[in-house]
This record gives C-alpha cells, sequence and structure tokens, in this order.
C-alpha cells in the first residue's frame, strides 16, 4: 500500500527577473514503512520536493505548476492552511538539515517537544511534558536535561531534540532533511542508527535526502536520484547501486574515492549543473554526459522502465 | 528510567516558565536589583501620595504642596525642610514627592501604550511583509518626519492642556519608532529555521508570534522602550517648561526644574534637586531595562 504519491510534480520559484525551474514532472512513490533515499548535489530540488509535500514552499516565489502529492489517497496540494497545519507533525513530520538554527533559543527543549504535542493532542501541559520527557529518553537523553535550553546541548544532541521534536506525535511518514550533514561522523553514525531503530519501532516511513550515498546504502530500501529538477535513476538501493542506468549515477559513483584504488585525484564529474532558470532543451545532464549524442541534445528522455521496479531516464540504457 | 525523576522535573518546570526563569536571573544582576527597587519605591509614593489625596480630599496637598509662605522663599536645605524651599517658599521635597506620579505615569504610561500601538503595527508589517507592510510602515514614515516636540505641541493646543493630552502628544510621537525596531526585529526572526521548523510540527501564526518571534525580538525592544521612559520623561518637562504640559501649581518635576532656571545663582538646591531625581529614575530605568534583557535571553544564564 502506497503511503506517499508524488505525480507530476513541476515547481518554479518565480522571482521578478527570472524562472527557475526547481522541480520537472517529478513522480514517487513510498509504500508503508520503508526508506526512500533522495539523492542529489546541492540545488537539484531535493529541500524543494520536502517542502512541497510539508506545503511550506516559499509563498512569495514558490509556484506549483502542475502535479498531486497524494497522502493517503488525499492530495495535499488541495488541502487549504487549518488541514494541512493538522497533517503537519501529526501526519508528516520534517527534520531540518542544520540542528544548530532549527531550534528555538529561547524555549527550553521539553517546552518545544511538549508543544508539538499540544499542538496535535490538546492534551494537559503535565501530559505533554512526561511525553516530551518519554521522547528525550528514547532519543537517547536523560530526561532530566528536560527543561535545559538548546545552547546547552552539543551539535549531535540537538539534532536528537530535533528528532523527538519530529517524532513527539508518532508522523507516518518522517522527512529527514539532510539529517546529518551538519554532524561529525562518528554522531552521524549514531543519530542514523538511533533513527533506523525509531523508524522500525514506530513503522514511520522515512524520506531520506542526502547526498552522501553511503548513508543511502545503509539505511534505505529505495533510492531515487535527482538531478536539476528531474528524477534520473528510481529504483532499489541494489538495482540503482549494483546495476546503474544513468550516467549520471554512474558519475556519483565514480566521484566517491575508493579505498583499495592507488589514485592521485578523484574523479569528478566534469562541468557544473546546468542554470536552473535556462535549461538545455534534450536531456539535462547531456551538457556533462560522456555519452552524449545529437539525439541528447534534441529531445528530453522520459523516465523508462528498465527492469522490474527499476526506472532511468536516459537514451543510452545498457 | 524511574518514576519519581520524572515527576520532579514535571512540577519543576510547572513551576517555572519563561518570566519565573527570567525573574531567577533578573534576581542575579545587583545593578539591576538596586534600579528596580527605586523605580518601585517610585511606584509607592507615587501610590501612595494619589491614597493620600482621595482620602484627605487634596488638604494635604493644599498645605504641603501648594500653599505659598514668602517668608522662606529661596532657603536652602535645613533640617526644616530637608531639600530646601523654592522661589514661592514651598517645600521641594514634598513637591518632589507629590511631582513623581506625573512624571513616573505619564513617561510610562506613555511608552506603555506606545509600545502596544507601536509593537502591534511593526509586528504586524513585519510578519506579513508585502503590502501590509508597505501601507503600515509608509504611515509611520509620515509620523517620524514630523519632530516630536512639534507633533507635542500640535496635539496640545489642538485638544488642550490636560494629563489625557499630555499622554498623547508624549505617547504618538514615539509609535513609530518603537515600530520601526518591532518589525526590524521580527523580520529578522521571522527568517529563521526554527521558525519554520515549528510550523513542520503544525503550529499555528498566533503560537508562531507569542512563542517564537516576540520572545526572540525582545531584547533590543525593551532597551529601547527603557530608554524612551527616560525621553519620555525629559519630554514631559520640556512641554511644561513651554507652558502647555502640566499646568502650574502642580508640582511636576520638569516644571520645578524650569522656573529654577532663574534663581540658579541665589538657590541652587532648586534646580540640582529636581534634576537629580530625574537622573536618578531614568538611570534606574535603564538599568532595570538593561537587566531585564540580559534575564530574558537564556544564553547569559550561565
Amino acid at each position: 500500500m502506497s503511503i506517499l504519491e508524488i505525480k507530476n510534480l513541476k515547481v518554479d520559484y518565480e522571482t521578478e527577473e527570472n524562472t527557475v525551474h526547481a522541480l520537472i514532472n517529478v513522480s514517487l512513490q513510498m509504500t508503508g514503512g520503508e526508506t526512500l533515499g533522495l539523492v542529489g548535489e546541492t540545488g537539484a530540488g531535493k529541500t524543494t520536493l520536502a517542502k512541497c509535500i510539508m506545503g511550506l514552499l516559499p509563498q512569495r516565489t514558490g509556484r506549483i505548476r502542475t502535479g498531486e502529492i497524494l497522502y493517503g489517497g488525499e492530495d495535499l496540494l488541495k488541502k487549504d492552511n487549518k488541514e494541512m497545519r493538522r497533517i503537519r507533525g501529526a501526519e508528516i513530520a520534517m527534520i531540518f538539515q542544520d540542528p544548530m538554527t532549527s531550534l528555538n533559543p529561547v524555549l527550553t527543549v521539553g517546552e518545544q517537544i511538549a508543544e508539538a504535542v499540544v499542538n496535535h493532542d490538546h492534551c494537559s501541559k503535565a501530559k505533554a511534558f512526561s511525553r516530551a520527557a518519554e521522547m528525550l529518553e528514547l532519543v537517547g537523553i536523560p530526561a532530566e536535561r528536560l527543561h535545559e535550553y538548546p545552547h546547552q546541548f552539543s551539535g549531535g544532541m540537538k539534532q536528537r531534540v530535533v528528532i523527538a521534536i519530529a517524532l513527539a506525535c508518532n508522523p507516518k511518514l518522517l522527512i529527514a532533511d539532510e539529517p546529518t550533514t551538519a554532524l561529525d561522523v562518528t554522531i552521524q553514525a549514531q543519530v542514523l542508527e538511533m533513527m533506523q531503530q525509531l523508524k522500525q519501532k514506530f513503522h514511520t516511513s522515512m524520506l531520506l535526502i542526502t547526498h552522501d550515498l553511503g548513508v543511502v546504502a545503509q539505511n534505505c530500501d529505495k533510492v531515487a536520484v535527482i538531478y536539476a529538477g528531474e528524477i534520473v535513476e528510481y529504483g532499489s538501493v541494489t538495482d540503482v547501486f549494483k546495476r546503474m542506468q544513468h550516467p549520471y549515477t554512474e558519475g556519483l559513483f565514480n566521484s566517491i574515492p575508493q579505498i583499495n584504488a592507488d589514485v592521485k585525484r578523484l574523479n569528478p564529474i566534469p562541468g557544473l549543473m546546468p542554470d536552473p532558470t535556462n535549461l538545455p532543451r534534450g536531456c539535462s545532464f547531456s551538457t556533462r554526459c560522456p555519452y552524449a549524442d545529437d539525439q541528447c541534445q534534441r529531445e528530453a528522455p522520459e523516465l523508462a522502465e528498465v527492469s522490474q521496479d527499476h526506472y532511468a531516464r536516459c537514451f543510452h540504457r545498457r | 528510567m524511574s518514576m519519581p525523576k520524572k515527576r520532579r522535573y514535571q512540577e519543576d518546570v510547572a513551576g517555572r516558565g519563561l518570566w519565573a526563569d527570567a525573574w531567577y536571573r533578573f534576581k542575579k544582576n545587583k545593578l539591576a536589583v538596586v534600579g528596580l527597587t527605586f523605580v518601585v519605591i517610585l511606584v509607592c509614593v507615587s501610590i501612595g501620595t494619589i491614597i493620600l489625596d482621595l482620602a484627605t480630599d487634596n488638604k494635604v496637598y493644599e498645605a504641603l504642596v501648594v500653599k505659598q509662605n514668602l517668608s522662606q522663599k529661596l532657603d536652602g536645605p535645613s533640617l526644616k525642610h530637608f531639600f530646601g524651599c523654592d522661589e514661592f517658599g514651598r517645600d521641594i521635597l514634598f513637591r518632589l514627592l507629590w511631582g513623581t506620579r506625573y512624571s513616573l505615569f505619564i513617561g510610562v504610561v506613555s511608552i506603555l501604550s506606545a509600545l502596544i500601538a507601536g509593537g502591534l503595527l511593526g509586528a504586524v508589517a513585519g510578519y506579513y511583509g508585502g503590502i501590509t507592510d508597505n501601507i503600515i510602515m509608509r504611515i509611520m514614515d509620515v509620523f517620524l518626519s514630523i519632530p516630536s516636540m512639534v507633533m507635542a505641541i500640535a496635539i496640545v493646543s489642538a485638544l488642550g492642556t490636560s494629563t489625557m493630552n499630555l499622554l498623547l502628544s508624549i505617547s504618538i510621537p514615539q509609535i513609530p519608532r518603537l515600530a520601526r525596531i518591532v518589525r526590524a526585529q521580527v523580520m529578522s526572526v521571522k527568517g529563521k529555521e526554527f521558525v519554520e521548523a515549528s510550523r513542520a510540527v503544525g503550529a499555528g501564526d498566533m503560537l508562531i508570534i507569542m512563542q517564537y518571534i516576540i520572545p526572540n525580538a525582545l531584547a533590543p525592544i525593551i532597551v529601547q522602550a527603557s530608554l524612551s521612559i527616560g525621553s519620555a520623561i525629559l519630554s514631559i518637562a520640556g512641554l511644561s517648561f513651554l507652558g502647555i504640559g502640566v499646568q502650574p501649581p502642580t508640582p511636576e518635576w520638569g516644571s520645578i526644574l524650569s522656573s529654577a532656571r532663574t534663581y540658579m545663582r541665589d538657590a541652587w538646591h532648586i534646580s540640582v534637586i529636581p534634576g537629580l531625581m530625574i537622573m536618578l529614575t531614568v538611570l534606574s530605568l535603564n538599568l532595570a531595562g538593561d537587566g531585564l534583557r540580559d534575564a530574558l535571553d537564556p544564553k547569559m544564564k550561565n
């Protein structure tokens, strides 16, 4: 059963000078309990997708052109602000990238966790606080620190608090926007392991946004590779990692330093991502692709099924 | 986790919210406590004299504060008259005590009302932005372009001299200044990630404004407001000097000070003592405001 289904989502950011094509016909599907990794470089549209699902796109510039985001069969894009507020936190929660800035400095962590509970359960304050204490213990922070302020916590602990807030209402879907990017490696592993445990405990589905392929390999069931606002490859972790079809995915793997290969330089993908205000006419990766030919520059490839549940957007599929 | 431990913390948290916590930290700042004590004494004095007036039907006020006694005019400080007498032989100590209410209450109330009006306008402008912001702030700009003294004079001469109008004339010129500061603060806090994070757990506009934006924007606003009280007290004195503030023989500090100007060479005490009172009041308000700002910032806790 699919918990989240995104169909043909097209999002632009409109400024006075130009229009940024942030997402182009993105379609994704998530079944209950699974973890979907969303991989791509900076500016590919990962966070935009997350904000679309939450309904938190910047109102002044963000424009959703077409598409549907079906959550449990209902289109989130058609919901008004009040309905979205009920869904945010209770049904879909989000973990932000930087734990240093995503906690309110003037409220204690207990108050902030309790607030998320009160927003949705409308229970008494005392009950919300006991829930907050429970959540803190769950993410590995002693409940005694309930009424300490965010600046008294280290970065990794802050991220644990952020996770506690996100999970306080038992959401069915958790969107984690680069949850470990701001943390150092040892803490990264701890936080990810904890997220895995909690996810299993609460039967939460997770959309894990990252640019770290190692994180994806360890945590995800499925992967979507996003490039310049388009999903270029989509499939199970084994399919995408072992039988990659898109040259961009290949390039990503080639740029990872190998421990057993003796090389002087890394092997990055040449060039930069195309300007999102002015995308190439054909395949958007054609400007950097080693396999690109005339056809690639003329027309844009469709996302086609290569094997069961494994899709790629390339003319030169192998 | 053990149950007793958890219960203890619930009680603790229930007993100490943001403000209780702030008070705990405020008490640690000795200078701020001194400032607040002085302000509290002044408030008590003014409330005390008001009650005394009501109870004695202004008899004490008539006898001690207004009644002239030319035989002791310009007398210096002595045991009989601690702060000496003014040009009509009235005891300055009593005049200062009775005058406290005008300086303090008009100063505090005018800034508080300016803060509420300006704060509301600035917060709405900053939070919603766009056309709302433009309309509100351009109107504020018009007000800001009129010198505050000129506007105060205009308001008092249009509406007539009374305490209420004096209050208005002090308060209105302060609104745009406070609105600008509140707006700038709100705008900078609004863009912070934790505001978006709270939206992501389903917080509404009201909750975000009350719990997230106002507490985080408060520090410079409090400092500005406490400084403004000082300047409001000076404005009252200025207006009284021009004859459109508090009318004689009401013992307002500013008017005592300005009438003392003529006798500065012969009787220093008439100008120095009310001047000192104004200075001490403004100073303690600033100290208390400073302390309050530090107390409201949780990072200053340790």
